[in-house]
């Protein structure tokens, strides 16, 4: 178990092409590591190195100081993690994984169905069933489940509440903070606006490099300058009536993270 | 970086699809069958990069992707070397840039055409099939879907394999049969894929007005110009130069 994973000066080609420039700064256990930026600006490449996929980049990366090997050591679900499904049944989805590390089918058996039942699947239920019968929120909890079920110290989710629900998206962003206990749960997003609730903190990957925000301060800022990050439009509303004037800028953070998070619940639930 | 349509403004861009197609299946043609030596492809090569270059043709993806054929390159001039006694430097070459030639024809013609260029060369080519009473238009349609998702799929495949490497899979080591072992489970997940994306595809499709039985206009149209007529002796030239030998004797 890793405390923290660190970049330093990392800086990832393809070609003559500079995807990443100089990245430096570190993720750790026990709360959500963000990475948010706009299309293009690097966070799945980020991801794809991180799971050593990428290999050309200088600079290093280490895991309580010394070299990280990715090998065993990490778990990397896409984008659309359902969509890549490669079994025939949820038993064999879910525990692929402890196959490949050579452990028996009796053996498998138990860790993976209580593993289901962490992920909020029966496995009563599904454990003969094709992945794909399954629906779209427990296929996408199924594919996020065989991601991790062998436990790696390091684990990558690219853009894993996309498509779902808000009911679903919050049951997940919860199991995503309770995994943070065990594993460094680093998650790339488009939409941090539901994890940014959770304790942690923001990688923002821009064009000219990176900044790392605490996840209210980035909050204020996105809500002060649009053309920073793009923020939904009822979250700007949202504040806006909090606020009852133009005067943003003296608005402490916090109470403005309070409040919005106060309106997207009741949003949530009259949906 | 795989090879795919970038636009541009270039003389072989305003050239007409039928007239860009026909360059490059009499291009590849030429570079298959000929029987020039070594430094003459070579200097054939490097006139046709040189064209494509002053047409504002981005190149740099297509030399990337020249390292995926390298092996086969190598390969294939290993064994056209040592067919005569001893080795035969202009021999393997020779034969290394024939390869070299067709597959930088087709990547250049990829990178030229758009895809309504290609879907009205692939018609125009089966038209003649609706004289005898065959789908002329819906086979172009297919073969046009058939390149269109090429791409997608083997992206799909590449995501599949690195899934599974993430999740513990050897997908490098332990020789040909347990790499070849290794690639069936990704065959049925991609089949399952295309499949899925082929039946959306065709709602997508008819919810857009799509009837099979429909007249439908063109979108663009493509005029023949000058450039064109100049163009079309290219084709006529290389089918010329390849049908020389058997014409040898009798002027």
């Amino acid at each position: 178990m890793f405390e923290n994973l660190a970049l330093n000066s990392l800086t990832v080609r393809y070609g003559r092409h500079v995807l990443l420039n100089n990245l430096c700064g570190s993720f750790s256990r026990g709360q959500i590591n963000l990475v948010v930026g706009r299309a293009g600006s690097g966070k799945s490449t980020l991801l794809r190195v991180l799971a050593g996929f990428h290999k050309e980049y200088d600079g290093s990366i280490e895991a309580d100081g010394v070299t990280f090997v990715p090998s065993g050591n990490i778990s990397l679900a896409f984008q659309n993690p359902e969509a890549l499904f490669f079994n025939g049944t949820v038993e064999d989805e879910v525990g692929y994984a402890l196959k490949m590390r050579r452990m028996g089918r009796d053996e498998i058996e138990p860790i993976a169905r209580s593993w289901l039942q962490k992920w909020g699947l029966d496995p009563e239920k599904c454990w003969h069933s094709h992945p794909l019968e399954l629906s779209g929120g427990e296929k996408r909890r199924l594919a996020l489940a065989a991601c991790t079920i062998f436990m790696p110290p390091v684990v990558l989710f690219d853009e894993p509440l996309a498509g779902l629900d808000a009911k679903g998206q919050r049951a997940l962003a919860e199991l995503l903070a309770g995994m943070s206990s065990e594993h460094i749960v680093i998650v790339v997003t488009h939409e941090p606006e539901i994890l940014l609730e959770q304790r942690g903190t923001l990688l923002y990957l821009h064009s000219e490099g990176c900044r790392w925000f605490k996840p209210a301060e980035f909050l204020r800022n996105s809500l002060i300058d649009r053309n920073f990050f793009p923020l939904p439009e009822w979250y700007h509303s949202a504040v806006g009536q909090f606020a009852q004037s133009s005067d943003l800028p003296p608005i402490k953070a916090d109470e403005v993270f309070r409040y919005v998070k106060k309106r997207e619940r009741m949003h949530a639930d009259k949906l | 970086m795989q090879i795919s349509y970038k636009p541009g403004s270039g003389a072989l861009y305003r050239l007409h699809p039928m007239v860009k197609g026909a360059i490059a299946f009499s291009a590849i043609v030429f570079f298959s069958v000929n029987t020039l030596g070594f430094s003459m492809m070579t200097a054939i090569i490097a006139f046709m990069l040189l064209c494509c270059w002053f047409s504002g043709v981005e190149l740099s993806d297509i030399f990337m992707s020249v390292r995926r054929i390298l092996l086969l390159l190598i390969i294939v001039g290993l064994i056209q070397g040592f067919a005569a006694d001893g080795f035969n430097v202009a021999a393997a070459g020779a034969a290394m840039m024939r390869i070299l030639g067709v597959f930088l024809v087709a990547g250049v013609y990829v990178t030229v055409s758009s895809q309504s260029e290609l879907t009205f060369f692939w018609e125009s080519c089966f038209r003649p099939l609706g004289l005898i009473g065959l789908p002329a238009r819906e086979l172009a349609l297919v073969m046009v879907i058939a390149v269109r998702f090429f791409p997608v799929i083997l992206s799909e495949i590449d995501r599949i394999r690195m899934a599974q490497i993430a999740r513990g899979a050897r997908l490098d080591g332990g020789g040909i049969l347990a790499s070849a072992a290794a690639l069936m489970p990704l065959m049925i997940p991609t089949l399952t894929q295309a499949i899925i994306r082929a039946g959306e595809l065709s709602l997508a499709m008819e919810a857009r007005g799509y009837r099979v039985t429909a007249q439908r206009s063109r979108y663009q149209r493509f005029r023949f110009g000058i450039i064109d007529i100049f163009a079309v002796l290219i084709p006529v030239l290389l089918f010329a130069l390849l049908l020389k030998p058997f014409f040898a004797g009798t002027f």
